[in-house]
Formats: structure tokens, C-alpha cells, sequence
């Protein structure tokens, strides 16, 4: 019944992009973002590397071959130690200049070169270039090329990594896939989580549709399904009268945006000189303004106390405790250690065995050497050459002074 | 013989004028010497070479609902508080100062109930700026349990950060750095960032004493106090 429903839904909302059958059928060409947007960024703080830029700038401009003679020597730099201290954007840096290059090649008609380009800045992290890759390995797997079925292994590898790090592009191709492979659970997942990324008008459809297309066995369904393989643990009670709790689809949606994230971490690089003085208030208002329009869940600010100026979105809870209590996987904790004050976001916490992981992109704070309030500290490899950070969740709890926390709409 | 008696042919005439030009000349020399002597010890006298010490109005550190409090009129910093502490050659000479030892000094103030009621305050959390570490080449120092522990954060980098002790903050587990203040720029200046946090509750002041050296003689001054407070559990 589900599959029924699902298929239907899929059929309904075929995004454009690329479009395949079951069994890796009918594959588009897929359009290459425009001259990679997300390798430069200049705000907020972000640095752009010049070396990159001035290949972007050279590609905008359509001087090729000058992009590629930059794009080339970039990556024909020495690999760094893996413990040197730049080794993160040397890394970003020629994984970037793989990406470029990848596009370079496809404006040149040399769609093969781009897709062992592409494939090689997936393999250094780049979170954009799974796609590309992996679309342009099933196109070749469809070309009667004897070794499709390798091309077809490849293409799913990517697919899976650009999928984990919340490319809705991705989680489409993969349905297919998981599809034809008889995996329900695993179809259903990307299935769900790609509605999450979808504008304000189909997330209100894919409710109403969830909420009366859909049986109850559907929806335990999915909601098992959720809670096995998020990333965000499935749904969550209320645990305060003031705070709403997690629906299966308010999980879901937290769940794609901690796999944005967790894309979007690698990447992130920024200048120290440039300081912003954004407040926690001013920071959670930009996040609300930036948080899409949802048609199940809300963004609100936890904390002790608040001001009486502070409007409903912001939630006094009276204690640490009943904070701390209230704080699920995707949140965003706000710590505070004598006059320094961080932000990261929970991947996951284990109350009974004490242990919180964060993905946090500036885990120097959290450094025994430079936080008389910690001593667990360990920063563990995670998937895509991403990093968690493993601490104690009593010490996390003793300066934990506000959250950023995605729940169900107030009724 | 007549002739030693005639003034114009020499003899004692001659001797007594070289003896008187001898005389002469010994006075004038003399007092030219006495003079130089005068001037060089006029010159020494003159240089005024001496240690500025300057702290700054302390900053601070954790945003609050209100005013900070005051104790007798003096600014009390809550919880944790941002010291920018300048020592300076006051350029008044052109001796170099040597600074040996700065110490923060540091005590807790006895404080009744009703006093700690005055100094009532309220953190507001969510006016802090969530930036984790931004500044580095700073010292910072903690007041817990009657203890003063410092470190120096020298970069981000883990584990880059000494012990320091509050005795003398010039001193770290790495041994001892005296401070050479030269009367011109740039070794004229010596700027410090200290953060000074209370960990346990009460009221503290510290204030900071340095000891230096000026042609081997010896000198020590210190700060005017800042007062720090950490409020008892409500």
C-alpha cells in the first residue's frame, strides 16, 4: 500500500534534473552548477581562496584554457602531511580545483575527463560533485559498455555520499535505485527525506497526503523507518509544557538539514580578524530567517531565561537541567566557557552512557588545553572525510546556556 | 750674575711667569673639568627615565541585563572580566627598563549578606556572541576555591597554551622572560590582554605589582584594584 502511495507521490513530483527508471533507466545529462558557486563565498566571515577564485573568474569568462592551466597546477601540488595544519584546506582546496576542472572538461565536450574529475573531488569531500559524478557514470553505464555494471557500482557510491550529504538530487536517484534493488526501507528513507527539501506548497501536500492517503501501518512504517536510519534518532515526545516534541516528518526534516550540514562543514573556512558581533538573539533571528518555510516544523531559542522583550519563539525553561533535558540530535547547543560562548550542532547524545558527539567546524574550543571546563575531548573521522567531535555530555550539560531546537508547529 | 737681576734679560722673572702660567692654566683646566663633570652629572640628574603602568577601565566580559555594580564607588566586573594592562618607558630619558616580575595580586573581600545584595546581577546569555576562541596572545586567569590558576593562549592550536604562574605572569613552565622596555618605539610599549574569571562566589579584588630595574636599582609599583564578583547559588 505504501509502495502505491509512494510511487504515485514520486510520479507526481518528478523534479527536474534527472529522471531515471527503475533499473537505471532514462538518465538526463545533468547541468553542472553554474560556474561553482559554492566554491566561492564571501560573507559572513567565509574566505574564498584567490587561487580558486581566479579559476572561477577565468571560467565565468570563458577563458578555458587559462582555467584549466590554473585548475592543473593546483592540483599538481604536493599532497601536505595529513598532520600538517593546513592539511583540511589543502585538501578543500584540491578537491575544489578537481570540481572546477570537471566543469572545465564538460564545457569542452570531454564528458569522461569531467566524470573522473568530479569522482575525485567526491573522493577528497567535495559535497557537490557526488551528483555529478555519479550521473554521469550511470550515462556511461547505459552506453552498452561492458563494464556497466562497474560504472553502475561507482555511480551508487557517489550517489550514496552526495545523498548523505543532503543533495535532495541524490536522495531522487538513489529511490530508484533502492527500487530496483527491493529495498523498501532504504527507498522509503530517501524517498521522505527528499520531500523534506521541497518548497513550502509540496511540503504541504506530501502532509495532507501523509495525513489521509496514508494508513496508520504506512506511517509506523515510515516512522520505523526513520528512527533506523536517521541520522536524527526519529521522533521525540514533548518533555516541556512550553516546547513542542518531533513528529516523524519534523525528524525527517531534521534530519536532511543535519546532512546539509554535515556538507556544508567541510567547507567551512573563515576569517578570524573578520568579527562579527552576532549575538545569540541576532543569530538565532538570521536562522529564523533563513529557516525554510515548513510546513510541519518551527525553529525556537531555549534558554534559562529571557528577556520580556523576547517574543514567543524563545522558551525560558527555569534551570540548566530541564535545558539540557529538552536538547535532541540536530540542535544547536550554545555553551559558554568564562567569556567565550560557541555554538554547535548535536549529532548525537547518549544520556545513559554520557556521551555527546557535535559536528562542529571549529572544534578548538572545545580543547582541554584551551577549556578549563572540559577534559573529554576526542575528535573522531566520520564519513567524507567529515569530523565529529566526541565529549562528555555532564560537561557539555554544566555550560550549556542556550538551544536552538527544531520541534513540531505549536498547536 | 747682573744678568739674572734684569727683568728683561729672563732668569727668576722667567721662572716666577712660567710658574704663574703653569698656575693659571691648572685653574683653568680645572674648572673647565669641573664644569663637564657639572654638566655630565647635570645630565644623569636629568634623565627621568621611569615605568608607566596603565589599566585600562576593566571590560566586561559576559553580557549582562543591567548595570554593572559598584563597591565603594569602584567598578565590580561579574563573573568574568577582559584587563588591558600597558607597560610603557615614559620616554623621559634613555635608560632601558628592565621589568623582572609582574605578579597578579589578587585577594577575596569580606562580604556580608546584605552587602552581596547589592551586588546583584544578571548574565543574559543570549546577548554573548557565540564565536568560540577568537583572540589568542592573551592571559587568562581563574579564581576557584581560595586558587589562582593562569595559562597564556598562544594559538588555537591544541595544546598550544602554557602554564603561567599568577606570581609572575613573565614567568611560564618554560622558564623565566624578563621585559626590556627600550625609551623608543617599538620596544617602548609592552600592551597585555588579561581575562580574570571567578569560578568560586564572592567578591575578590586583584590588582597588578610589577618590579623592574633601572641602572641595577630596583623599583616596584602596581594598578589601582578591580573588583570581581561571582554571585552564591539563589
Amino acid at each position: 500500500m505504501l509502495k502505491r502511495n509512494l510511487h504515485s507521490w514520486s510520479t507526481a513530483t518528478f523534479l527536474a534534473g534527472i529522471c531515471l527508471s527503475p533499473a537505471f533507466g532514462l538518465v538526463q545529462s545533468p547541468s553542472p552548477s553554474p560556474a561553482a558557486a559554492s566554491v566561492t563565498k564571501d560573507d559572513d566571515g567565509f574566505v574564498t581562496q584567490p587561487e580558486l577564485q581566479r579559476i572561477v573568474t577565468a571560467i565565468r569568462a570563458k577563458r578555458l584554457p587559462e582555467a584549466r592551466r590554473l585548475a592543473d597546477a593546483l592540483i599538481a601540488k604536493p599532497k601536505p602531511l595529513a598532520s600538517s595544519s593546513g592539511a583540511r584546506l589543502r585538501q578543500f582546496v584540491r578537491a575544489n580545483a578537481y570540481y572546477l576542472r570537471g566543469q572545465i572538461n564538460e564545457q569542452d565536450g570531454a564528458p569522461e575527463a569531467a566524470t573522473e574529475d568530479y569522482a575525485r573531488a567526491s573522493d577528497l569531500g567535495q559535497p557537490d560533485a557526488p551528483y555529478l559524478a555519479g550521473a554521469h557514470l550511470l550515462i556511461q553505464a547505459r552506453q552498452e559498455n561492458p563494464a556497466a555494471a562497474n560504472l553502475k557500482a561507482r555511480a551508487f557510491k557517489y550517489l550514496q555520499m552526495g545523498a548523505e550529504l543532503g543533495d535532495p538530487r541524490c536522495m531522487e536517484v538513489l529511490q530508484g535505485i533502492y527500487k530496483s534493488q527491493g529495498k523498501k526501507e532504504e527507498m522509503n528513507y530517501w524517498f521522505l527525506l527528499q520531500r523534506m527539501s521541497e518548497p513550502l506548497e509540496r511540503m504541504q501536500q506530501f502532509k495532507k497526503f501523509y495525513e489521509q492517503q496514508y494508513t496508520s501501518a504506512d506511517r509506523a512504517f515510515l516512522a520505523s523507518v526513520v528512527k533506523k536510519l536517521s541520522v536524527a534518532g526519529g521522533s521525540a515526545p514533548r518533555v516541556s509544557r512550553e516546547l513542542p516534541g518531533r513528529s516523524d516528518l519534523t525528524a525527517a526534516f531534521v534530519d536532511g538539514l543535519m546532512r546539509v550540514r554535515l556538507g556544508f562543514v567541510w567547507r567551512a573556512f573563515f576569517d578570524p580578524t573578520r568579527q562579527t558581533r552576532v549575538t545569540v538573539r541576532q543569530a538565532f533571528s538570521n536562522y529564523r530567517q533563513a529557516f525554510p518555510r515548513n510546513a510541519f516544523a518551527s525553529v525556537f531559542l531555549l534558554a534559562e531565561k529571557k528577556r520580556e522583550s523576547d517574543g514567543p519563539e524563545v522558551v525560558a525553561l527555569g534551570s540548566r537541567t530541564r535545558l539540557a533535558d529538552c536538547v535532541l540530535p540536530g540542535d544547536e547547543i550554545i555553551v559558554r566557557s568564562g567569556d567565550r560562548t560557541h555554538q554547535a550542532t548535536v549529532w548525537s547524545i547518549d544520556r545513559k552512557t554520557g556521551k555527546v558527539l557535535v559536528l562542529d567546524p571549529f572544534p578548538e574550543f572545545w580543547q582541554p588545553s584551551h577549556n578549563r571546563d572540559i577534559k573529554v575531548f576526542q575528535r573522531k573521522p566520520y564519513r567524507h572525510y567529515r569530523e565529529l567531535t566526541a565529549l562528555s555530555w555532564a560537561e557539555v550539560k554544566g555550560i550549556l546556556t542556550a538551544v536552538i531546537a527544531i520541534r513540531d508547529h505549536r498547536p | 750674575m747682573d744678568s739674572h737681576q734684569n727683568p728683561q734679560s729672563g732668569g727668576k722673572w722667567t721662572f716666577l711667569n712660567g710658574a704663574l702660567f703653569v698656575g693659571v692654566v691648572t685653574v683653568l683646566l680645572g674648572a673647565v673639568l669641573n664644569g663637564a663633570g657639572f654638566l655630565v652629572n647635570r645630565d644623569l640628574e636629568s634623565d627621568r627615565t621611569n615605568l608607566g603602568l596603565t589599566l585600562d577601565e576593566p571590560i566586561q566580559a559576559v553580557p549582562l541585563l543591567g548595570k554593572n555594580p559598584t563597591w565603594y564607588n569602584a567598578f565590580v566586573g561579574c563573573e568574568v572580566v577582559r584587563l588591558e594592562l600597558t607597560l610603557a618607558h615614559n620616554q623621559d630619558g634613555k635608560k632601558p627598563i628592565l621589568v623582572r616580575e609582574l605578579e597578579l595580586e589578587t585577594e577575596p573581600v569580606p562580604l556580608t549578606p546584605s552587602a552581596a545584595k547589592q551586588l546583584a546581577y544578571e548574565i543574559d546569555e543570549l546577548e554573548s556572541t557565540p564565536h568560540g576562541i577568537v583572540k589568542v596572545h592573551e592571559y587568562r586567569f581563574v579564581l576557584h576555591s581560595g586558587e589562582v590558576s593562569g595559562s597564556y593562549v598562544r594559538s588555537r592550536t591544541e595544546g598550544d597554551v602554557v602554564a603561567v604562574e599568577p606570581r609572575n605572569l613573565l614567568r611560564t613552565v618554560e622558564g623565566s622572560q624578563g621585559v626590556t622596555l627600550a625609551p623608543e618605539l617599538p620596544d617602548a610599549h609592552h600592551p597585555m590582554s588579561v581575562v580574570l574569571e571567578a569560578k568560586s562566589p564572592g567578591l575578590y579584588r586583584a590588582r597588578f605589582r610589577v618590579t623592574y630595574q633601572i641602572s641595577k636599582e630596583q623599583h616596584s609599583t602596581h594598578t589601582s584594584w578591580t573588583y570581581l564578583y561571582r554571585k552564591f547559588r539563589e
